[in-house]
């Protein structure tokens, strides 16, 4: 007989983990009150998500586990960086689980979300237009709009209208010409139209999600084999022209190779990642000990160098595993799932979570070139984590119809 | 060194200690979920075959005294395969034939994933049987040997398509 599984084990774990961190974090700080609230607030969310997750038998258990692990360890170096930061993101967090709710309710009850194609496409240009005209530039790319005080990225919500488009399409909801225009070639002009739109915002690490969800897509459902073969063949024809005429794609690729001979400029904030690494060595140097500060943008983009500072690289190995587990229960969901739009959406938003993982962590411990994304859940940022946790949801909810659907046939 | 740094880096073995138990207690209960869903649909099959095989037989009994219409049937062989993909202990095939596949309008829909839309179609003609591949993609082979074109089928033949087995056998 097996072992009685322990579901509450992993809950405990995350507990016990959030309470000895931010008790280090409130002594770092001349024990502070402000930071233990940060911290009752990150636990009483997670208690609240997850016990209405299990009681009210939401899909699977563990995607929210896992989300709440990394961010946990976000929360904890943000906290560490700057705690009015750790309070904000917080307040993120308790935005994020809003959108959680609303867009496990929106996609587990309606369900003509396979008709809409051409909502989503026109949606998402819609997007772009309005940041090329109001938007505001940040570290050289012009992919923030503003309302006052509040400002989002559109680009990441445009990456969910994007997949929910390729879905309609893949799932063979989309299957009659537009315009006299063969389906294959819309999906194929509305890709480039977005990628051209991302150029003129110069969003690298968003253009480098997006081509590769296309041909991962492309890769999996289509019949046509050239297809797939014209696209890559254009990627490498785009890249090489981009390389040979855009300067911030020769800086990229230039400091990727070595970063070393113009340290002190452009190659600064690699190599900086790259020393608050190597000094965690294998257990790091412990919260509070480090200097992340030294590397620029550490809150957002290079937040896995600081956790492997003072994490170690077991700690950052760690994070690296659970994004593994993450994308492992992302694909089996999309596996067992029966309805094929649901599992176009899901293999899309596995396809997301991973393969932005994969680009920025690349990035910052020099794998690849350097591109600018969020860490899903471990960044700081309010559209990085309101959209992660909308995908979230909306995998919740795949799984919660495939199982409430299984229920049902027995 | 301070004692706060002191505790912080010792804190930072606990740290990595919590984390890696995290994801190992997350694997282990992956690891039983799996192993649970696969007994559940175990029992679930038992339960399943116990029901049709002996309405069934008693059935075509009863159905030997009037005039018979050739029919066959394939006979799942038991396997890990067959018990994931929720197969039936058999599957009844009438003179007008039977095309099997993953697709919901198969005369035989079994939803394997190794499985095309439309896998392979059996048949009756003039008083025998054939089998053709529809141009699957993992192939169908009658007795170890792959499908190619059409060729005639006998009972006790034996069907592999997709990891899945079955027997093939002429009702009569």
């Amino acid at each position: 007989m097996i072992k009685k599984a322990n579901y509450k084990l992993p809950a405990y774990l995350l507990v016990l983990m959030s309470v000895i961190g931010f008790t280090l974090l409130c002594a770092a700080n001349n024990w502070q009150a402000n930071v233990l609230y940060v911290g009752i607030g990150f636990l009483g969310l997670f208690v609240l998500i997850y016990s209405i997750l299990v009681l009210c038998r939401m899909g699977d258990k563990f995607l929210v586990l896992i989300a709440f692990m990394l961010m946990t360890v976000g929360v904890l170096m943000l906290c560490r960086l700057d705690i009015v930061m750790g309070a904000r993101q917080i307040v993120w967090i308790v935005v994020g689980a809003i959108v959680f709710f609303l867009s496990y309710s929106f996609f587990y009850n309606i369900r003509f979300w396979n008709r809409l194609w051409l909502l989503y496409a026109l949606g998402g240009a819609a997007l772009f237009v309005l940041t090329l005209v109001f938007g505001k530039t940040v570290n050289g790319s012009r992919n923030w709009i503003s309302f006052g005080s509040l400002s989002f990225q559109p680009s990441e919500l445009i990456k969910i209208l994007y997949i929910m488009f390729l879905a309609c399409k893949y799932s063979g909801s989309f299957n009659k010409p537009f315009l006299k225009v063969h389906p294959t070639f819309v999906t194929g002009i509305v890709t480039y139209l977005y990628i051209l739109f991302l150029v003129l915002q110069r969003d690298w690490g968003t253009i480098l999600v997006v081509f590769l969800i296309f041909i991962f897509m492309i890769y999996v459902y289509e019949e046509k084999s050239w297809f797939l073969w014209a696209n890559i063949l254009a990627a490498v024809v785009v890249g090489i022209l981009g390389y040979l005429f855009l300067y911030h794609i020769q800086v990229r690729v230039g400091v990727w190779l070595d970063p070393w001979s113009d340290v002190s400029n452009k190659g600064y904030q690699i190599a900086q990642s790259l020393f608050a690494i190597a000094s965690g060595g294998y257990f790091g140097r412990g919260i509070g000990n480090g200097s992340p500060d030294y590397i620029p943008e550490v809150h957002t983009d290079f937040i896995f160098s600081a956790v492997c500072e003072e994490m170690g690289v077991f700690g950052g190995a760690a994070i690296i595993i659970l994004y593994f587990l993450f994308a492992y229960r992302c694909f089996k969901i999309t596996l067992n799932t029966q309805n094929s739009y649901n599992k176009a959406v899901g293999l899309g938003l596995s396809l997301m979570f991973s393969l932005q993982t994969f680009i920025i962590i690349g990035g910052v411990i020099k794998f690849i070139p350097l591109t600018g994304i969020t860490l899903p859940f471990v960044s700081y940022g309010g559209t990085s984590i309101a959209v992660s946790f909308a995908s979230l949801g909306i995998m919740q909810a795949i799984s919660a119809l495939e199982e409430r659907k299984g229920g049902k046939e027995e | 060194m301070s004692l706060y740094s002191l505790i912080s880096s010792f804190l930072s073995y606990v740290f990595t200690a919590i984390i890696y138990l995290f994801i190992f207690s997350v694997i282990a209960l992956i690891y039983m979920d799996i192993k649970k869903a696969n007994r559940g649909e175990r029992e679930l099959e038992d339960y399943e075959s116990e029901d049709d095989t002996e309405p069934q037989e008693d059935y075509e009994e009863v159905k030997t005294l009037k005039y018979v219409p050739p029919s066959a049937r394939l006979k799942t062989v038991k396997s890990k395969e067959s018990i994931e993909s929720r197969m039936k202990s058999s599957y009844k095939i009438s003179e007008k034939g039977a095309i099997i596949g993953r697709g919901k309008n198969c005369d035989i829909s079994i939803s394997d994933m190794y499985l095309s839309v439309e896998h392979f179609q059996i048949w009756y003609d003039d008083g025998e049987w054939f089998v053709a591949d529809m141009g699957s993609k993992n192939g169908t082979f009658l007795n170890e040997i792959r499908l190619k074109k059409v060729k005639p089928i006998h009972d006790g033949d034996e069907l592999l398509f997709g990891g899945l087995r079955v027997i093939f056998e002429v009702v009569s």
